[in-house]
């Protein structure tokens, strides 16, 4: 077949694609979006409230006592009035008790809503359509409408119900501002508390940031012609006084037009109750202050600058336990990302010179790595790969670097899977006697016939069986035939292990490098250690072999 | 309304915005998720994903290429459709190592022609690093650097493994015996 026929065949089947027909209702994504949110939302706050439960409750348990005293108080006050007036109007008496208890309640919250939501309206310095308009405000709205209308007259009977909801109600409605006065209620405030925190902050904030930021758009050349506030139209003042209000910063982009960027942390308006928060919730907020670290094709800021803040994001990447949400999947795609970029170079800043030699700022930029000036986790990577540079002049270490390597290291440092074994990107088997009895069973196979196409066929969570199986029967020449000739056995202890039993668990996950890890049950991790970590990788036919092995 | 003013007013919350960029670009969805591997019958499921997840993360979208976005959050929604279905697939045969191609019959109405269908296999057949670059090449006519971005891969790269992908399809369709005097 020659390359014309080829393509021949390649434009006929490409023109039946284009025949395809669409199976997709674009309604139907709305539908989606819609449902999901309307899920979310009770859930959300009920899990907010759990949280909370902790967070809020210590300072807030006799608020909420209070609040519940005068709630009852009102229910009760507004019984004896209806029963009163029952007496002398035969229409209300036609009412169910339950009812108007029902319509009491709706009538109490939801003025309290109105009254907390005009609060709001002059704190941001808005109309009443423009505040209508935030999506967070729609949504504190929905979960009023969802209260009352679903669940009030379920729930009507529990009195810890109507309470939670009465603070869930009130709690979405949040400006970035109340979000973080809240730090104020707290004494050594935790991490989980601190991350509350941060999760109501994020509510409002790029809302508002894209609100002002657009308010902007009429005195762009007065900004750009006059540096003093004061010189600028009394419209423009307040516009700014409001965003300065939510943490607000007034910004330049790279095309000189003015931006609002808030930065509640370490900015000109962070206030100095914020230093309260637990340290380990700060790459969250440094996420949220950077956007995005990475342009088309270079770094959008300084690579010290781009350093630093991964080096804060790692102390979070490293902490926080809850490695499933989806804050912490976006900070450590941030994060292992812009390493990637970081250390392969870009057009601004590369690690090869014109002619062909390391970089000089380069070299310097990984000795600072290496040093653990931008944190612990990159450490030994940049200090291989400034090795093998300096002897060698090239790098076998960076020329095969991916972002799932920085993941793994990251994983590593972090030294459990816990958050992440039941995670959707892994594929997880339980060890116990049905498995183990299979992987005897393939050895026995593979032994018998001595025919390396059993082996070949074999995903890399077999293979890693069949690997620990081998290491348990000290079975030299199976480990050998599983390994790639230049694998790195990095696990002394795993050469001691007699028995599979001392596994619960293997999870694979399956990535570019796909790579198993060998969870270590309880009992025996203080021997062992947690995991082993097996790493793969793909021949040119196909077929999985273990590249590396780490504990 | 061009693609930048939808793009912008549906970052503003703005429905229909959304709709018609739905409108403009489902079509390369679904034919980019159907040439990954995707079953036809999956092919609303997996689209209807992407654009929940582009809406999601459209109030971030900062950058001028969303066609390369849209390529790149497509290829991962078929990569967890692909983890999905490897999970399935392990729930019933644990150690059952065999790669599960869609049957050629679920795709007849899709593709009308018995030759169309072989090849499509056989492109589904190759493996995904050479599979990819060679469907962003032939089928949405994307430049080599356009393929690097989308791929994250080097412009040689991208080079070498469509020129790999067309060796190793020329012998798969040999070997099928659909090419006459090939």
């Amino acid at each position: 077949m020659d390359d014309q026929q080829f393509d021949k065949r390649m434009a006929l089947l490409k023109k039946s694609y284009d025949r395809m027909e669409l199976q997709l209702n674009p309604d139907n994504v709305f539908k989606q979006i819609e449902e999901e949110k309307t899920k979310a939302l009770p859930k959300q706050l009920i899990t907010a409230q759990q949280k909370h439960a902790v967070k809020w409750q210590k300072p807030a348990v006799w608020i909420a006592s209070v609040a519940s005293v005068l709630l009852v108080g009102l229910l009760v006050s507004f019984y004896t009035l209806n029963q009163q007036e029952n007496t002398h109007s035969e229409v209300t008496q036609d009412v169910p008790v339950e009812k108007a208890v029902e319509e009491e309640i709706a009538d109490y919250l939801t003025k309290k809503f109105n009254s907390k939501k005009e609060d709001i309206r002059k704190e941001l310095k808005v109309t009443k359509d423009e505040l209508e308009a935030f999506d967070f405000i729609k949504n504190a709205n929905s979960m009023l409408d969802f209260y009352l209308t679903t669940n009030l007259h379920l729930k009507l009977t529990d009195e810890n119900y109507v309470e939670i909801m009465e603070e869930n109600i009130m709690n979405s409605l949040i400006t970035p501002k109340r979000a973080l006065e809240k730090i104020k209620t707290f004494r050594n405030i935790s991490f989980e508390e601190s991350f509350a925190v941060y999760s109501n902050y994020v509510i409002s904030v790029e809302e508002l940031e894209r609100f002002y930021s657009k308010l902007l758009e009429p005195y762009q050349q007065q900004l750009k012609e006059k540096d003093d506030v004061k010189q600028y139209p009394s419209d423009l003042q307040a516009i700014i006084e409001a965003a300065n209000n939510q943490y607000m910063e007034l910004k330049t982009d790279g095309n000189g037009v003015f931006y609002f960027k808030a930065n509640p942390i370490d900015g000109e308006f962070a206030p100095q109750y914020v230093n309260q928060l637990h340290p380990d919730v700060f790459g969250y907020f440094e996420y949220l202050k950077m956007g995005y670290l990475l342009l088309a094709d270079d770094l959008r800021y300084t690579r010290e600058k781009t350093a630093r803040s991964l080096k804060i994001m790692e102390r979070t990447l490293l902490a926080d336990v809850n490695a499933s949400s989806l804050d912490y999947k976006l900070l450590e795609e941030t994060y292992k990302n812009t390493w990637v970029v970081l250390l392969l170079g870009t057009k601004q800043y590369p690690a090869i010179a014109i002619d062909g030699q390391p970089h000089q700022d380069y070299m310097k930029f990984l000795e600072e790595v290496a040093s653990g000036k931008y944190g612990e986790v990159m450490k030994k990577t940049a200090a291989t790969i400034l090795g093998e540079l300096q002897q060698t002049q090239h790098s076998a270490t960076l020329s095969q670097l991916t972002s799932y390597d920085i993941w793994t290291i990251l994983l590593q440092t972090r030294q459990e899977t816990a958050g992440y074994i039941n995670d959707s990107d892994f594929n997880v088997v339980d060890m116990n006697e049905s498995r183990i009895a299979q992987v005897k069973g393939i050895y026995e196979q593979y032994k018998n016939n001595n025919d390396e196409a059993i082996i070949n066929q074999l995903h890399p969570i077999n293979i890693a069986s069949l690997y620990l199986y081998a290491v348990t029967i000290d079975d030299k020449a199976v480990q050998n035939a599983l390994l790639t000739p230049d694998a790195e056995v990095d696990a002394s202890m795993l050469q001691t292990i007699q028995s599979l039993d001392v596994f619960s668990q293997l999870g694979e996950y399956n990535g570019i490098f796909p790579t198993v890890a060998a969870r270590v049950a309880i009992g025996n991790q203080e021997k062992y250690g947690r995991q082993f970590l097996i790493k793969f990788s793909k021949s040119e036919e196909g077929n999985y072999r273990i590249t590396a092995i780490m504990d | 309304m061009n693609e930048t003013e939808l793009i912008e007013r549906a970052q503003q919350g703005d429905k229909e915005a959304y709709i018609e960029l739905i409108r403009i670009h489902q079509r390369t969805v679904e034919k980019f998720a159907f040439q990954c591997g995707v079953h036809s019958s999956d092919l609303a499921d997996v689209s209807q994903e992407v654009f929940v997840k582009l809406y999601r993360f459209l109030h971030q979208f900062k950058q001028d290429r969303f066609t390369t976005w849209l390529y790149k959050v497509t290829l991962n929604a078929t990569r967890d459709y692909y983890r999905k279905e490897r999970r399935e697939q392990a729930k019933e045969e644990l150690l059952n190592a065999q790669r599960q191609v869609p049957s050629p019959s679920a795709e007849k109405h899709v593709l009308n022609f018995e030759e169309d269908r072989v090849l499509h296999h056989s492109i589904q057949a190759l493996d995904e690093k050479y599979r990819y670059p060679l469907v962003l090449y032939y089928f949405h006519e994307l430049k080599y650097e356009e393929i690097a971005e989308v791929l994250g891969i080097s412009l040689s790269t991208v080079k070498v493994r469509i020129l790999r992908a067309k060796e190793k399809l020329k012998v798969a369709l040999i070997q099928e015996g659909s090419v006459e005097n090939g």
